[in-house]
């Protein structure tokens, strides 16, 4: 169920009908109810998992509380690791992993079959008497990396006494599972959500204005932005390379950059809406990263609950920067590394991860040198953009050889076999957003306050949804990380 | 510090997002209905006064346009300003097997040797389709002297009269039965049982025939973007901007359609089975008589033509079948006190199929009506 069908709107406007109805007590569970028939609704097979880790890690939690013993509590901790990453691995690394194995079995000339994790399971199954045929490939359930990172810090916080334990169920249940952020999220911390979702939500009209304002900018962002630019950039990425010439393809690596801008801050807009007019407040997550002067600036801007968590859980425990340099620039590099394949199980996702480290790790090299300082902003913004939009070549490719072959045809500057037009309005008005987020980043953004200025703007958003999406149907691209 | 004042800090510590559209509750009570009003009703509204249409004499609905319902309002209001006369009904009326210059309006308007009469007929409008089409697009036909075709072949099989369960077929799938114009069918019936479109498309087809801001849309992307969406058009056109593609005249007017005169016998004769529907079991015969009762309502003076089907391919008992089913008809108009013509049979070679005439068969037509009036 997307936001943006009207499915969703019916199915909102029941939960916000109990929200009102139901007294304090009895909205969490409703809550609770609602959002995993959310869940559900995309494939009842996938509350299993939700609801496996949501007992497994709140057992570990009070198991946590109980515990005063470091080994006792050090040993729940690390079973919720495994158990989290367990899940994951199953799921999203398995196949990656052992078609690696055996391509690499192959090239050492090891005659050795490595099975799939879908045929090891079934060769369970045959073992076991029971007669089930698995499909070839198991399905990935839809925000599993999203509520798996949600519980892994639970747990981690309550080990590190940063996170009072939750007693009530239903309140932890419904933490991990609240529906607007469940898919893609973002990954908020129990500290903040919990919080709220034990107090009473009351409907309050800031929030709900704040709610509406958010959503409508998050539609503006998939609807219009996202899906638009999309039809350039399947046309230009699902051809050979080597089909479209430099300029084209230059063209269509920005419009992935600001589709999946578009489409990943468009959720996390909507979610944080939604959750607004329910009255929960969702952390920002997307602060005009493409205005960002340099690498740490951008990783403060994008997909900023993801980035955090592995600042506070990977990094950190790594050492962070109380460490020597060489130390610091292995433990950026490595973080990087791993929230590349965060994303996904392919190569293209560790290299781009690795792109992000490498460029992480030269940019703290010369950050704080003062003629890097003295460069004038502008310049500083188009560099990061640029570098940032290389690695987006590897996260769109569908295989490395695709994404070696376009860069290849950038920096040859060949002019390829179709000729293709450039939908020069799409791309303005991607650069129209882009300028609004310049100005609005700049001294100058009093401007972009003023209240008939806001009010014009609103207009046009609201109009430009109700006038260009190409198909409400399109599917959020971050549902498969 | 106590609980609920860290949590109201650490709230408080979240930014709204990277952007002013922030509008305070009144702001917003205010900019989104105003927005909505502006985009649904008020730019329609001044879309219609700037858009040029050029509606000669027996003039009729391009078929390209023929799913276009903005174009048929536009068409409608003129011909409901211009004429007196209008006839109302699906593809037999239209004229799908002659030039704009041989319809059965056409005819009747060079029989009166005046253009009085105008053809708002629109290709497989079945009746289910033309009660909406009226009452939501043909809001213009009030006080006119209004001839309203009813074809028979609409109620020749329950699946054609939509009034069929689907079934499941062999491997266990619901068969398919297709609902033309299917905007126009009543969106949330639970008696339309063929009707299965999802619920995204059930609230877009009522909003276009409720918000003529989404009617103005389909008939952008019908005229001027050959029904594509934005973004694929933008992608087809890199050089034109959208707004540059739309012009102000819009070229309506049926080009490609030209007298057939190959009658439904040539090279053979046949004959076809049919499984009439009696009217108090049709679905299309209650959406026809719901048409009917709308007209009257706006005090239109309305004529029912009935027929005239081609009975020459009828088997025995289908014949037998549609005169009992013209009967139930019949009696059902007459206790509704509704004035009707029954519209002669036309010799076979008149009929270019089951229920279109060719030209000759509606000069025929044409002249009974000016008979009977």
């Amino acid at each position: 169920m997307l936001f943006q069908t009207w499915e969703f709107v019916i199915f909102f406007a029941i939960v916000m009908a109990g929200m009102a109805l139901l007294r304090p007590g009895l909205k969490s569970l409703w809550l609770l109810a609602a959002s995993y028939f959310f869940y559900g609704y995309m494939s009842p097979a996938f509350l299993v998992f939700i609801i496996y880790i949501t007992i497994v890690d709140y057992f570990i939690g009070r198991g946590l509380a109980a515990y005063s013993s470091n080994g006792v509590r050090k040993t729940l901790v690390t079973l919720s690791i495994i158990n989290g990453v367990m899940l994951l691995s199953l799921f999203k690394y398995a196949d990656f992993i052992t078609v690696n194995l055996q391509a690499l079995c192959d090239y050492i000339h090891w005659q050795v079959h490595v099975p799939t994790i879908a045929e090891s399971a079934q060769n369970i199954f045959n073992a076991l008497n029971i007669d089930y045929a698995l499909p070839a490939q198991i399905l990935l359930p839809a925000g599993i990396s999203f509520f798996t990172f949600k519980s892994l810090s639970y747990t981690i916080d309550v080990y590190r006494h940063d996170q009072r334990v939750e007693r009530n169920f239903i309140h932890y249940a419904s933490y991990l599972a609240f529906f607007p952020a469940l898919l893609s999220g973002p990954i908020d911390r129990s500290g903040l959500l919990i919080k709220q979702l034990r107090h009473k939500m009351p409907f309050r009209p800031v929030d709900f204005s704040d709610g509406v304002c958010l959503f409508i900018s998050g539609m503006f962002k998939k609807v219009v932005l996202a899906d638009t630019l999309a039809v350039f950039v399947n046309q230009v990425y699902n051809a050979e390379p080597g089909s479209y010439g430099a300029l084209a393809v230059v063209l269509a690596t920005y419009a992935y950059a600001w589709q999946l801008y578009g489409d990943f801050a468009g959720y996390t807009d909507m979610a944080r809406g939604i959750a607004k007019i329910m009255g929960i407040h969702l952390t920002l997550n997307f602060n005009n990263p493409y205005v960002a002067v340099d690498f740490s600036d951008f990783w403060r801007r994008w997909h900023i609950s993801l980035s955090s968590w592995f600042r506070d859980y990977v990094y950190i425990p790594l050492g962070g920067s109380r460490v020597v340099r060489y130390r610091i620039w292995w433990n950026l590099f490595l973080t990087m590394l791993v929230s590349g394949f965060w994303h996904g199980s392919a190569w293209t996702f560790i290299i781009w991860g690795a792109w992000h480290g490498i460029l992480a790790v030269i940019w703290r090299g010369f950050e704080k040198r003062e003629w890097y300082v003295k460069l004038p902003k502008l310049l500083k913004q188009l560099v990061v953009f640029n570098l940032v939009a290389v690695g987006w070549v590897f996260f769109r490719a569908q295989t490395f050889e695709q994404a070696v072959g376009l860069l290849k045809v950038v920096f040859s500057g060949a002019a390829g076999t179709v000729s293709a037009g450039i939908p020069w309005l799409m791309l303005g008005m991607a650069a129209a957003v882009w300028i609004y987020q310049l100005v609005f980043d700049s001294r100058f953004n009093k401007v972009l306050a003023w209240a008939p200025l806001r009010y014009i703007i609103f207009a046009i958003v609201v109009a430009l949804i109700l006038i260009v999406p190409a198909d409400a149907n399109q599917k959020f691209l971050y549902f498969d990380f | 510090m106590d609980s609920k004042k860290r949590k109201q800090r650490s709230i408080k510590a979240i930014p709204f997002g990277g952007n002013y559209l922030r509008l305070s509750p009144k702001e917003l009570a205010v900019v989104l209905p105003l927005t909505l009003i502006v985009v649904f009703w008020i730019m329609p509204a001044i879309y219609r006064a700037w858009e040029k249409w050029d509606f000669g004499d027996n003039f009729r609905l391009s078929y390209n346009l023929r799913d276009d319902y903005w174009s048929y309002q536009q068409w409608c209001d003129y011909a409901c300003q211009n004429y007196p006369v209008v006839f109302i009904g699906d593809s037999v009326i239209w004229g799908m097997y002659t030039d704009n210059e041989h319809t059965l309006p056409a005819h009747y308007n060079r029989l009166k040797e005046e253009n009085i009469a105008a053809n708002l007929g629109i290709d497989g409008l079945h009746p289910v389709a033309l009660e909406n089409l009226v009452r939501d697009f043909g809001g213009a036909i009030k006080d006119k002297k209004v001839y309203l075709y009813f074809n028979a072949l609409w109620m020749n099989d329950p699946k054609f009269d939509l009034s069929a369960m689907p079934q499941k077929d062999e491997s266990g799938e619901f068969e398919t039965i297709s609902v033309m114009h299917p905007r126009l069918a009543p969106q949330f019936d639970s008696t339309l049982y063929c009707y299965n479109e999802p619920l995204k498309k059930r609230i877009a087809n009522t909003m276009e025939r409720n918000i003529p801001f989404f009617s103005l849309a389909n008939h952008l992307r019908s005229v001027w973007f050959s029904n594509q969406t934005y973004p694929e058009w933008m992608l087809d056109n890199p050089d034109r901007m959208p707004w540059a593609a739309v012009e102000r005249k819009v070229n309506a007017i049926e080009t490609e359609h030209i007298n057939r005169d190959t009658p439904w016998n040539k090279p053979r004769p046949f004959k076809v089975s049919y499984n009439w529907v009696m009217p108090y079991q049709s679905r299309q015969w209650e959406a026809f008589i719901n048409t009917w009762k709308i007209l009257k309502e706006r005090g239109n003076e309305v004529v029912i033509l009935l027929g005239a089907f081609n009975t020459h391919l009828l088997d025995d008992d289908s014949l037998s079948d549609y005169e009992d089913m013209m009967d139930y008809i019949m009696d059902d108009l007459d206790e509704l006190d509704a004035e009707y013509i029954v519209m002669e049979e036309l010799p076979s070679e008149c009929y270019a199929d089951a229920s279109h005439p060719l030209d000759p068969g509606y000069e025929i037509m044409a002249e009974q009506i000016i008979d009977e009036e």
